[in-house]
C-alpha cells in the first residue's frame, strides 16, 4: 500500500502533504495506543568531503548498491530498491549533497536494516554520529526551546563488552537473538529511559550523571513538538522518528540538528586535521608546515588489564569488531599499543595510542571529522561513558556548544 | 641491551618528539607540550635554508668552513617575539673538522635578519633567532663545548652567530623522558629556576617504551630503526587499502606508487634529499605490489610502467580484495625484521 503511495508522488508539495497527513493519522493511532503502520522516520547521512580522488555524485554514492533514484525537484529525490522493485522512501540533499536526509514510512525493522546496509556497502555514505556528549548539547538546546511542562523522553546506554572476552562484539547489531537464548555475561550494563516533564528533568540531569557514569553516555533525545504533542525522538546514529502529528515540523527539527552537526563537523576537521602543509615563499621554495591537534579520549578511571586486552583483541583481531577499525596493533607495553591503521567506515587513514588511560588519535587531513564523533560516540557506549574529550586545546563539549551557537530553529 | 638508552638518542625519536613538544595538548596524556606552553610552534619541517648571498661571498673570503645551505630538522617560531629556533636532531656530539660541524656553523650562521632573508621575510621584520642541538644528555656538554669553539671561531672572523642551545634527553628507571636545557636557554625561555633541573617531558610506565605516535615515519638520511619501518609500512598498508576501499565499483583506478609514498609519508617522501633512498624504496613497494598483490589478483591489478591499474569489475570482486587485504601484517620487502623492543609483550596479544 505503501509503495502504491509513493510511486504517485511527483511533487515536494504532494510528498509533504502524503507525510503530514499520514504522521497525522499515526499520532491518533499512538493517542489510541493502536498503531499499526510504520512512523514516518528520518535517517540522517553523510557523504564524505575531502576527497580529491573521487567524484562524489549521487549516482556513485547509490547506484552501485541497490538503490536508484527518480528526482523529485533540485534536491529531492525518490528511492527505489532495484531488488524488490518496492520504493523505500525520499532522499533529501543539502549543502550540495554534503548531508542528506532519508524520509521513509517503512517499519523500524525493515528500513533500519536496509539503510544499514547502504551504508555498509557505500564508501562514501555515512550515518550522522550524535555522541553523548553532543546530546548533552541538544539537551540545553530543549532546555531552552520547550515549554517547561512539556514531556521529553532521554535514553542512556552503556554496555561494557570488553570487560570480559566474549564474542558478542563479534555480532551484527541487528542480528536479534532471543532474550531467553542469551548467554549471561557479567559485565556492567544499563539502559535507562526517562521520560518527565522538561522542568522536572532540567537540574537534575547533571545530578544524576554524576552519580552514574553511564548517564553521560544519552543516545537518544525527544525534541517536544511546538505545534503539538508528542515530539521528534533523534536517536545517537542519525535516526530520528517523528512522534508529532507534523511531518513539517518534524523536518525542521531534522534540518536544525543537521545544521548543528554540520558545524560542528567543520570545527572538528578545521581543529584536528593533520597534514604537513606546504606553503611556498617568494624564494627558497617551500616550506612544510605541521598542522592539526590529537583527539585525546581521557578514561574516567583506567581501563583493567582484561579490558584493555579484550578491547584491542576484539577490534584488531576480528574483521567485523564494533569500531569498524583495521590496524595491526605494535605492542609498546603491556598497556601500550600504537595502530596506524583505517576507519572502514569510510575507508579513510587513522592513527592511535591506546593505552589504559587515554586513546590519542591523529586525523590525517581528509578522513572525514565524523570519525571522530563515530568514535567518542561508541567510546561512550561501549568502553567509558564519562571520558573526557579534548580537540587540541578545547574540550569536545566546547566545539560542541560553539557548533550550536547561532544555529536558530525555524 | 638498553632499548631505552638507545631511543634516546634516536634521530626519529626525538625528532618526533619535538613535533610532540609543540602540540597543543591539555589533557594528561603523559606529555608535557614544554614548547607549546613556551609559545612554540612549528614554522616548517626541513626547511632548505640557503645563506644569502654576501654571506656566502664572506664565508669564502674569510675561509670558513660552513655550508652555502641547510636544512635544520624543524624550524620552531615563537609568534610573539619573531623569534625563531632552529633544532638539530644529534645522536652524539662532533668534532669541529666533521662534515657535521660544516652544518653547524651554517645555522649559527643563520643569525638575526640573515635568517630573516633566508625565510623571505621582510626587511623591516625584526627576527632573533638561536640554534639548538637536541641530544642524548650524557653528550650534551661535549656538544655546548663544541658549539661554543664553533661559535667563537664564526665571531672571530667578523661575523654574527646564532645563540647556541644544548637540549639533553636522558631517562629514569621508570622509563619517563627528561629534557635538560641549559640555563642560557632556560633564561631566554623564562624558566626561572628550572635551569638546574631536568623537566619531564614522557611520563613513564614499567616495561614501557615512552615514544610517541610518529609524525615522520621515516628519514632515509640518518640511521633506520625498526619502529619507524614498522610505522611506514602499516601508514603504507593502510594507505593501499584506504584506496581499495573507496574505489567505485566498477572502475579502473590508476595508482603509483610514488602516491602512495607521498600519502603514506604526508608528503615527506618527495623532500627527501637522498635520491637513492627514495629509489630504493619505490622498488621495494613495487616488488611488494608486484610478487604480493598482483600475484594474488592478477585479474584486479596490473602494472602499467611506473603506475598500477586497479581494475574491481563488482562488489564481490571488491568485498574479496578487502577481505584478503586486511589480514595482510606485513610487507616483507621493506626487510623488516621483527620489532624487538618488549618483545615478551607481544604474547598477550595472541
Amino acid at each position: 500500500m505503501i509503495e502504491i503511495s509513493l510511486t504517485g508522488i511527483k511533487t515536494r508539495e504532494e510528498m509533504i502533504r502524503l507525510l503530514d497527513g499520514y504522521s497525522l493519522e499515526r499520532k491518533e493511532e499512538l493517542d489510541q495506543k493502536k498503531t499499526k503502520k510504520g512512523l514516518v522516520k528520518s535517517y540522517m547521512l553523510e557523504t564524505v568531503d575531502g576527497f580529491q580522488d573521487t567524484a562524489t555524485t549521487l549516482s556513485d554514492i547509490l547506484t552501485p548498491f541497490a538503490a536508484e533514484f527518480t528526482q523529485i525537484d533540485e534536491g529531492l529525490y525518490k528511492v527505489l530498491d532495484k531488488n524488490t522493485g518496492r520504493y523505500m522512501g525520499f532522499l533529501e540533499s543539502f549543502w550540495d549533497g554534503r548531508y542528506f536526509a532519508f524520509y521513509s514510512l517503512e517499519l523500524s525493522e525493515i528500513i533500519d536494516k536496509w539503510i544499514k546496509n547502504l551504508v555498509l556497502s557505500s564508501p562514501q555514505l555515512d550515518h550522522v554520529w550524535l555522541s553523548g556528549w553532543t546530546f548533552s548539547i541538544l539537551w540545553e538546546k530543549v532546555k531552552d526551546l520547550s515549554n517547561q511542562n512539556r514531556f521529553t523522553r532521554i535514553v542512556f546506554e552503556h554496555e561494557s563488552i570488553f570487560e570480559i572476552d566474549s564474542d558478542i562484539d563479534n555480532v551484527d547489531e541487528e542480528d536479534s537473538i532471543d532474550e531467553e537464548e542469551r548467554p549471561i555475561f557479567e559485565r556492567r550494563s544499563s539502559k535507562i529511559a526517562l521520560v518527565d516533564r522538561v522542568r522536572l528533568l532540567k537540574d537534575k540531569l547533571n545530578q544524576f550523571q554524576d552519580l552514574y557514569s553511564p548517564m553521560y553516555s544519552i543516545t537518544q533525545l525527544r525534541f517536544p513538538s511546538p505545534v503539538a504533542k508528542g515530539g521528534h525522538d533523534f536517536f545517537h546514529f542519525g535516526k530520528t522518528t517523528n512522534r508529532s502529528e507534523s511531518f513539517r515540523d518534524h523536518r525542521s527539527h531534522v534540518l536544525y540538528v543537521l545544521k548543528i552537526y554540520r558545524e560542528l563537523i567543520r570545527k572538528t576537521q578545521e581543529i584536528a586535521w593533520y597534514s604537513i602543509q606546504k606553503v611556498s615563499i617568494q624564494k627558497g621554495g617551500e616550506f612544510q608546515k605541521l598542522v592539526g591537534a590529537p583527539l585525546i579520549i581521557k578514561f574516567k578511571e583506567p581501563l583493567t588489564k582484561e579490558t584493555f586486552n579484550h578491547f584491542i583483541t576484539s577490534t584488531f583481531e576480528r574483521a567485523k569488531n564494533r569500531f569498524r577499525l583495521w590496524g595491526n596493533p605494535i605492542r609498546l607495553g603491556p598497556q601500550k599499543v600504537h595502530i596506524y591503521g583505517v576507519d572502514k567506515h569510510l575507508w579513510q587513514p587513522i592513527f592511535l595510542e591506546i593505552t589504559d588511560k587515554h586513546i590519542v588519535a591523529i586525523i590525517p587531513k581528509g578522513t572525514c571529522g565524523n570519525t571522530v564523533h563515530r568514535l567518542v560516540s561508541n567510546i561512550q557506549i561501549y568502553l567509558d561513558p564519562a571520558a573526557e574529550i579534548t580537540l587540541g586545546e578545547k574540550s569536545y563539549k566546547e566545539i560542541a556548544n560553539e557548533a550550536a551557537k547561532g544555529i536558530t530553529y525555524e | 641491551m638498553n632499548n631505552i638508552d638507545e631511543l634516546v638518542g634516536d634521530h626519529l625519536f626525538q625528532l618526533n618528539l619535538i613535533l610532540w613538544l609543540t602540540q597543543p595538548i591539555t589533557a594528561d596524556i603523559g606529555i608535557r607540550p614544554l614548547l607549546a606552553d613556551l609559545g612554540f610552534s612549528v614554522y616548517s619541517i626541513s626547511p632548505p635554508l640557503a645563506l644569502p648571498i654576501h654571506i656566502r661571498e664572506k664565508i669564502r673570503e674569510m675561509n670558513l668552513s660552513a655550508q652555502d645551505a641547510c636544512s635544520p630538522d624543524v624550524l620552531l617560531n615563537r609568534k610573539e617575539a619573531d623569534f625563531f629556533l632552529l633544532v638539530e636532531c644529534k645522536k652524539s656530539s662532533f668534532g669541529v673538522n666533521s662534515t657535521t660541524a660544516e652544518q653547524a656553523r651554517t645555522l649559527l650562521l643563520l643569525e638575526g635578519q640573515v635568517l630573516g632573508e633566508s625565510l623571505a621575510l621582510s626587511p623591516t621584520t625584526i627576527v632573533d633567532s638561536a640554534v639548538s642541538f637536541v641530544t642524548k644528555e650524557d653528550q650534551r656538554s661535549q656538544m655546548q663545548l663544541t658549539c661554543e669553539n664553533l661559535k667563537k671561531e664564526i665571531t672571530d672572523k667578523g661575523f654574527k652567530a646564532n645563540l647556541a642551545f644544548c637540549f639533553g634527553i636522558k631517562y629514569d628507571p621508570e622509563n619517563s623522558v627528561y629534557i635538560e636545557i641549559d640555563s642560557i636557554a632556560a633564561n631566554q625561555f623564562g624558566l626561572i629556576g628550572r635551569d638546574s633541573e631536568a623537566i619531564k617531558i614522557i611520563q613513564g610506565q614499567p616495561d614501557t617504551d615512552p615514544r610517541p605516535l610518529y609524525f615522520i615515519p621515516l628519514d632515509p638520511a640518518v640511521e633506520q630503526n625498526e619502529y619507524g619501518k614498522k610505522t611506514l609500512e602499516q601508514r603504507l598498508l593502510g594507505e593501499l587499502l584506504s584506496l581499495i576501499g573507496r574505489v567505485k565499483v566498477p572502475s579502473k583506478t590508476l595508482f603509483k606508487v610514488e602516491d602512495l609514498l607521498e600519502k603514506a609519508t604526508w608528503g615527506m617522501y618527495n623532500i627527501w634529499g637522498d635520491r637513492d633512498a627514495r629509489t630504493h624504496l619505490k622498488r621495494q613497494v613495487k616488488s611488494f605490489l608486484k610478487n604480493k598483490v598482483a600475484a594474488m589478483f592478477p585479474q584486479n591489478f596490473q602494472q602499467d610502467q611506473d603506475a598500477w591499474i586497479l581494475n574491481i569489475e563488482s562488489p564481490k570482486d571488491k568485498e574479496s580484495i578487502l577481505s584478503a587485504f586486511q589480514k595482510t601484517e606485513k610487507i616483507e620487502e621493506l626487510k623488516i625484521t621483527q620489532f624487538d623492543l618488549f618483545e615478551e609483550d607481544k604474547k598477550l596479544l595472541h
